[in-house]
């Protein structure tokens, strides 16, 4: 939980974040850019937001066709606004015997001037070469729309593979001069994979709670492949709906900012959901207080007050969370309070589904 | 028997409405995903619909069919259900779940525990 609130105090400022580390041969690359496109409402600048999401296509792609793909666990995608830009970052897999001719691209690509990465754009274009795995326009687009905010990273991890890092970013406003710090993302990116190294796979999000979001983060649970329908992703599917939709409505939250953070951690024997929001400490304390009773109750006392509270049709008291406990049962919730700079409650909630 | 026809095409988060009628009973079938964030919206109107519709009619049928149902259409599901039963007590109700789903199935039992008397059946829907 340490790394979790590590992560949320790093990221706690940011309107919009998004990581998705698992097998991308799963997933389609528009399930992931439509979590993004949920948050268009929300964030400023939306022109520079419809750029970092083409970008992201090329990007997300460029993991689809090269990874070395072992399984998902390195690979993952990572875009967040810090209210100045845009910053991506991507991680793959990649095998040793490719890497040189990789650092050669990308080397070549950004020692290149804006006038040169366009004509280089159009010969590209015309020539009309193209390989299995496209016409190699990708790294070219990202690099002439980040307007060469862009940087890399290879790493050797054994005899066979490598750990391939691409870092670009899409500033509100480009200073000409200036090579691009991206010191926050590698910040984040350490964190992250920390997280992950104890994950088969991992989704975290900070942003817009609505709906839309919903529907992107079903679109892309649905499509992997590990998720095929079973007991427990059906579990995982309404306990999401109730806790974004009961964030949603509870949590207190600035113009301008993310509304909560959500995790979702897949696990060998069990897969982890947790939430962050703030709240007024009166709100707080009374969810902190029905959790409690929900967690000392048993399986039949957890039935039967359902049972009351749905048949009492003039009553407001939400189901969600008794539904929640229902699912998860015997497991508890735990929710932990603390206060904040802002004389708000930062309200931490986690649960596990055990998969059967 | 009401002249009134209704069919809702469902929507992202709002689930499918239609009206059938068969042997002379009104079916309604509501199916897909129940989870907009004002289920007022959604349910205050379609049950002012659908009773018109059932108004002077026996037997009619109710079918949910739904994949998703937030815990606020929960209540609204079973208002919608209640209502009906009063003016008609030979109401029937089937209530569809798939297998993997216990959240839908213990939904339906704990309405049709709440509905006494209301003939009420829950089926777990085939697999292909």
């Amino acid at each position: 939980m340490q790394l979790k609130e590590e992560l949320i105090r790093a990221t706690g400022k940011l309107p919009l974040i998004v990581y998705y580390q698992g097998n991308y041969e799963d997933i389609p690359t528009e399930t992931l850019v439509s979590i993004i496109e949920s948050n268009e409402k929300s964030v400023n600048r939306k022109s520079q937001l419809r750029k970092v999401m083409f970008l992201s296509v090329e990007a997300i792609q460029n993991i689809q066709r090269y990874s070395a793909h072992q399984g998902g666990k390195h690979d993952f995608y990572l875009i967040f606004f810090d209210g100045e830009s845009y910053q991506v970052v991507t991680q793959n897999l990649i095998y040793n015997k490719d890497c040189q001719d990789l650092k050669n691209r990308l080397d070549t690509l950004i020692s290149k001037d804006q006038t040169e990465l366009e004509e280089l754009y159009v010969n590209q274009m015309d020539s009309g070469q193209e390989t299995e795995k496209g016409a190699g326009l990708g790294l070219i687009e990202i690099t002439r729309k980040s307007n060469r905010s862009i940087q890399y990273d290879i790493k050797q991890r054994d005899e066979e593979y490598s750990l391939f890092n691409l870092y670009f970013a899409i500033p509100l406003q480009v200073k000409e001069s200036e090579v691009f710090d991206f010191s926050m993302a590698k910040d984040l990116q350490a964190k992250l994979n920390q997280l992950s190294s104890g994950n088969e796979s991992c989704f975290y999000y900070g942003g817009d709670f609505s709906n839309n979001f919903i529907f992107s983060l079903l679109n892309l649970l649905l499509s992997k492949k590990a998720e095929q329908q079973n007991n427990v992703n059906k579990k995982v599917h309404h306990i999401i709906i109730e806790l974004t939709q009961n964030l949603k409505r509870h949590a207190h939250y600035e113009k301008q900012m993310s509304q909560g953070k959500m995790f979702i951690e897949w696990k060998n024997s069990n897969v982890e959901i947790t939430t962050y929001n703030e709240a007024q400490a009166q709100n707080a304390k009374e969810f902190q207080k029905k959790v409690v009773d929900l967690n000392s109750s048993s399986k039949e006392q957890l039935l039967k007050k359902s049972k009351d509270i749905l048949s009492d049709l003039e009553s407001t008291n939400g189901l969600g969370l008794i539904d929640i406990a229902n699912l998860i049962y015997p497991n508890k919730m735990n929710v932990n309070l603390s206060k904040d700079m802002n004389e708000m409650t930062d309200v931490l909630f986690n649960i596990t589904i055990n998969n059967e | 028997m009401s002249n009134e026809t209704l069919y809702i095409e469902a929507n992202d988060d709002t689930p499918m409405v239609k009206h059938e009628v068969v042997d002379n009973s009104n079916v309604i079938t509501i199916s897909g995903v129940s989870m907009p964030e004002n289920t007022l919206d959604f349910y205050v109107p379609l049950l002012e619909q659908i009773n018109r519709i059932c108004s002077g009619t026996k037997g009619n049928k109710l079918v949910f069919n739904l994949e998703y149902m937030n815990s606020m259409s929960n209540k609204q599901v079973l208002k919608l259900i209640s209502s009906i039963y009063k003016n008609d007590p030979e109401l029937k109700v089937i209530w569809y779940y798939s297998k993997d789903d216990d959240l839908i199935k213990m939904k339906g039992e704990e309405m049709m525990s709440i509905l006494d008397g209301v003939n009420f059946s829950i089926t777990v829907l085939a697999t292909l």
